[in-house]
């Protein structure tokens, strides 16, 4: 179900948002930029989606910090 | 994206919101109890400094948001690595509301309901009010803070028969150090967030007084945070107040006007709601204009979608329960402060030393300015 909700925000954000920006965007890099956001964002979601465990940002942040300053909540 | 400028009212109410965004929910640190009001006048009066280097940077380059300073000041390759941090930290605080929404509506209104689902529908939201402009965010934060006022008295009014003030006592039972750690936090979350705010700071009028602008949004949100706290504290005592993760939301539960009129913690919902659709979306429209400025493309409005998806991933899997939400929150303050200071400060440093060059005679003026 959750796949499903993914898809169809995608395809909406394709539909949608694609269709209106593309018109603006002149520049190639601006393309580029855009659809590779797209891609890696689409591509994080739908893992989650499949219940595939990311590693999150959070666990490595709390390791630097704690290494470096011995926090201790 | 067009070039809005928002009035000065609503760069203050704007503010005001962006500052109350996740705390209205997830209150101001709890860490030394009954003390904490010590901590939110001192974590104020720290980021005083702070907002006093916020307001140069804008004075000294009005018409210019924080990534365009950086490049003239710092130069081309510095610039571009200080832009690329501070567009991952308006990336991640955006994923760290959202989150904190997917959590709040999951532990107490939707547990059956996966988090994502959630977070897509404030996405949906923010992503449209980021493509309507920054006025139509200053607009909103206009209306909204006028109902968020309403519930706060109305709250801390018909709260009035329920409260124990002696819930403050014994005062200044938390050390020094604990008390200064303390405003460390309160410090770097909520007030210094607003370091967001130079990233939009072409949306700000010229002529309008961006030290007030600072100074009267931070007055009105410690005065904020204070009806608060001392609303929680007061209701629901020490020891409630400490292990609750939404003391907002607990202590408005347990209001209680006669028989016939209770569950008012709809209301703290609202107020989540609007004043954090206020933070994301600040978030997003900071981080579209870092990505069109790191790779100098000319319409940063075409980025808000994908900044948006991007938040909305990092917020899918950033933390697995509840708690671990929470236990980041002592390492925010370690964290958040190169963005928060470092990055500005090194702006500002640069700003000064940019500006006496030009003033110098027989100076070049910079081209980019």
């Amino acid at each position: 179900m959750l796949t499903a909700i993914v898809l169809v925000l995608y395809v909406s954000a394709l539909l949608i948002d694609s269709l209106t920006v593309r018109k603006q965007m002149k520049l190639i890099r601006e393309k580029v930029v855009y659809y590779v956001m797209m891609l890696i964002s689409f591509a994080l979601l739908i893992l989650n989606s499949r219940y595939v465990s990311i590693p999150s940002p959070a666990q490595g942040i709390i390791k630097v910090l704690d290494a470096l300053f011995h926090i201790n909540p | 994206m067009p070039n809005e400028k928002v009035t000065f009212h609503q760069a203050i109410y704007t503010m005001i919101m962006f500052g109350f965004g996740s705390s209205s929910i997830m209150g101001v640190s709890t860490g030394i109890h009954q003390d904490v009001w010590v901590s939110i006048l001192l974590g104020a009066l720290f980021f005083i400094p702070l907002m006093l280097v916020y307001g140069r940077i804008i004075k000294l380059f009005p018409d210019k948001n924080l990534f365009q300073v950086m490049e003239i000041t710092l130069g081309k390759v510095a610039g571009k690595i200080f832009t690329a941090l501070m567009v991952w930290y308006a990336v991640h605080l955006a994923a760290l509301v959202l989150h904190n929404f997917g959590n709040f509506i999951q532990v107490f209104d939707m547990p059956e309901t996966p988090q994502l689902a959630i977070m897509i529908l404030m996405f949906l939201i923010t992503v449209y009010l980021a493509r309507s402009g920054i006025l139509v965010v200053g607009k909103w934060s206009v209306i909204t803070l006028f109902f968020i006022f309403l519930v706060m008295v109305f709250t801390a009014i018909a709260s009035v028969t329920q409260l124990d003030p002696l819930n403050l006592f014994p005062l200044f039972e938390a050390t020094f150090p604990e008390i200064i750690e303390d405003s460390f936090v309160v410090f770097s979350f909520p007030f210094a967030e607003s370091v967001i705010f130079l990233c939009l700071a072409d949306s700000f009028y010229k002529q309008d007084n961006v030290y007030k602008i600072f100074f009267y949004s931070l007055a009105i949100l410690v005065g904020i945070f204070l009806v608060v706290f001392f609303r929680n504290l007061f209701l629901l005592g020490n020891a409630m107040n400490d292990i609750s993760y939404y003391p907002s939301y607990t202590a408005v539960r347990t209001i209680e006007i006669g028989d016939y009129f209770a569950r008012m913690e709809s209301s703290i919902f609202t107020n989540f709601i609007n004043a954090g659709i206020v933070k994301i979306t600040a978030c997003f429209l900071a981080a579209s204009k870092g990505i069109a400025s790191l790779f100098e493309t000319p319409r940063a409005q075409v980025y808000i979608l994908p900044v948006g998806l991007c938040s909305l991933a990092l917020a899918s899997f950033l933390y697995t329960s509840t708690m671990e939400m929470f236990a980041f929150l002592a390492y925010y303050p370690y964290y958040a402060f190169p963005f928060q200071v470092i990055i500005p400060v090194a702006a500002w440093i640069a700003s000064e030393v940019h500006i006496r060059k030009q003033d110098m005679p027989g100076a070049q003026p910079a081209a980019a300015q």
